[in-house]
């Protein structure tokens, strides 16, 4: 058992049970394939169990998983690439460069109606393209706004960004997923 | 409709404006199309996103994680890809050194041999002449402003020493046969280095030598050969040499020395040899092996300053004194060939000297020299008919 600051302690099986899917949902949006999405969830969760101890409750537990995932995603990003050999299709670039390793986008149908279809898996398949045709800020950024319905102020806290900046690189972000999804005006 | 507007639109979508921007923002939108068709847009590609699915955890995602931590609990986690960072000075060291030590292995020789050798600017014209026979790539090619009276002291102890080395090692051989071409073998091309230079030479020829084909195995003298070789064909061409034939009748047979070679650099007017060259040179000779049993060595050479002459005459092992050669205004052709054999004439023509000779079968020590006017012409030899 763990006593994470004022809050009762949680055991490593509380934990796991509470954000593993959680850590997985983030990372297969951010690396954008299951078999990557469970290496980075495991390599975050790992870390995280490790630094449980030490955990202060300065924020959500969750917010502070957020971190520990969204970092070890840009560690793993910035390593590979350095060394070169990262051929996965699922990571994007830092800064305003693109992967070069990303997968060529194909937009959708001009008549494809994305808010009547997002049932449908090639829907799906078309999103999670253009998610990662963004930045990894932006892809994160989205990802905890979108799907994590995360406030700014706690997205900023995930990625070391002020309030401002979370602000406007999602409106950003939007309008290129804009253009991409080829949504209509 | 700028960015700034765009851009409250969208914290407009995710609610996190004031009361008062939002409700400025609602204003705007009821009285501009666009602004809410962009507003459209931006929820649509929002609603989008947050229509992709929630997945179920992988099957065994968590007994995957545990034997995970299993694995890396018993391994601390590294957080360096090659070394740990308390080591890296260390392999910066270690690196600097092997870096230090190439270095100094490629410059250190040259620039020993220069300091031993003791002058840099004599060099030795290898060069075939257009209109010289095929058999002949010698030259015996002199400084153009060369009069034995304007030659300084070095010049002429050099000279000598270049004529009594080059005579040291090609007297004593077989003759040869009449009315057939002479051919200068590869580890004759050059005639001799100064006396008191050669043994240091010498040492560093055998040093170099061994240090490139001794505690190596075959592949990688193999290696070594073929970079050596293709050195020397590079230096052949960039002296003008288009033929060199397989080593004559010598009987030790031995590669290309460091003598040799020093006696190459030492010789007028030919391109100085760096390090790496001699080394290929060393090297080619060690490669190619020693034809034994061909042609004996002649040589014309050219000498300019009465010390060369005499020590070529000594160097021989010829009776009494060298002719008198007038070298103010000539030069002297010094044959280098076995003993019963002299010039017969000398040709001299446009761009090439030929000296003819012949075997007589006794010796007649004058018949190896003759006169002729100075001039920086490539020397062939050839068999008088």
């Amino acid at each position: 058992m763990t006593a994470i600051g004022s809050q009762q302690p949680v055991s490593e099986q509380d934990f796991l049970e509470k954000h593993s899917e959680l850590v997985f949902n983030l990372a297969l949006r951010l690396t954008g394939n299951r078999s990557d999405a469970e290496d980075l969830a495991q390599d975050a969760l790992i870390r995280a169990l490790r630094a449980l101890p030490s955990f202060r409750g300065d924020s959500q537990l969750s917010t502070w998983v957020y971190r520990i995932t969204v970092n070890a995603w840009k560690n793993r990003v910035r390593a590979e690439k350095s060394r070169g050999f990262w051929k996965t299709i699922s990571f994007g670039a830092f800064g305003n460069e693109k992967d070069d390793d990303s997968p060529e986008f194909e937009p959708p149908a001009a008549d494809a109606p994305l808010d009547t279809d997002l049932e449908k898996e090639g829907t799906a398949k078309i999103v999670q393209q253009a998610l990662l045709q963004l930045d990894a800020d932006d892809r994160a950024i989205v990802v905890l706004r979108e799907i994590e319905e995360r406030s700014y102020g706690e997205i900023g806290e995930v990625l070391g960004l002020a309030e401002g900046t979370v602000k406007s690189r999602l409106f950003r972000a939007r309008a290129k997923l804009k253009i991409l999804l080829k949504v209509p005006l | 409709m700028n960015d700034s507007t765009r851009e409250r639109l969208s914290a407009y979508l995710d609610g996190a404006l004031s009361d008062s921007e939002r409700r400025a923002v609602e204003v705007e939108v009821s009285r501009s199309e666009e602004l809410r068709l962009e507003l459209e847009a931006l929820r649509a590609v929002s609603t989008a996103v947050k229509g992709l699915p929630k997945e179920k955890l992988p099957a065994g995602f968590l007994a995957r994680l545990e034997a995970r931590r299993a694995r890396e609990g018993a391994a601390p986690e590294r957080e360096y890809i090659l070394l740990p960072p308390a080591y890296r000075p260390l392999a910066f060291a270690l690196s600097t050194a092997v870096v230090a030590l190439v270095v100094w292995d490629r410059t250190i020789p040259q620039q020993e041999l220069t300091q031993k050798i003791g002058w840099e600017s004599d060099t030795v014209a290898v060069k075939s002449a257009a209109d010289a026979p095929p058999s002949i790539d010698l030259s015996g090619k002199l400084s153009s402003g060369g009069s034995a009276g304007l030659a300084d002291e070095n010049d002429k102890k050099k000279e000598a020493a270049v004529a009594a080395k080059g005579l040291s090692g090609t007297f004593g051989k077989n003759l040869n046969a009449p009315g057939k071409p002479v051919e200068i073998s590869e580890d004759r091309v050059a005639a001799a280095a100064p006396a008191e230079s050669a043994p240091a030479a010498e040492g560093f020829a055998e040093a170099t030598g061994k240090e490139s084909f001794s505690a190596r195995n075959e592949e990688e003298r193999s290696a070594i050969n073929e970079r050596l070789y293709k050195g020397f064909e590079e230096e052949k061409k960039r002296m003008g040499i288009a033929r060199i034939v397989d080593k004559g009748s010598e009987p030790d047979n031995l590669p290309m020395g460091g003598r040799d070679l020093m006696a190459l650099q030492a010789s007028p007017e030919a391109p100085r040899l760096d390090g790496g060259a001699m080394k290929a040179m060393r090297g080619a000779s060690a490669v190619r092996g020693m034809a034994k049993d061909s042609a004996p060595v002649y040589k014309a050479l050219a000498l300019k300053t009465p010390e060369a002459l005499a020590a070529a005459w000594a160097a021989a092992a010829l009776p009494g004194d060298a002719p008198e050669i007038d070298f103010s205004k000539d030069m002297a052709l010094f044959l280098a060939g076995p003993s019963g054999s002299g010039i017969v004439s000398v040709q001299v023509r446009k761009k090439l000297i030929v000296v003819l000779y012949k075997e007589t079968g006794f010796e007649d020590a004058a018949a190896r020299v003759r006169a002729t006017p100075a001039s920086p012409k490539p020397v062939v030899v050839k068999p008088a008919q």
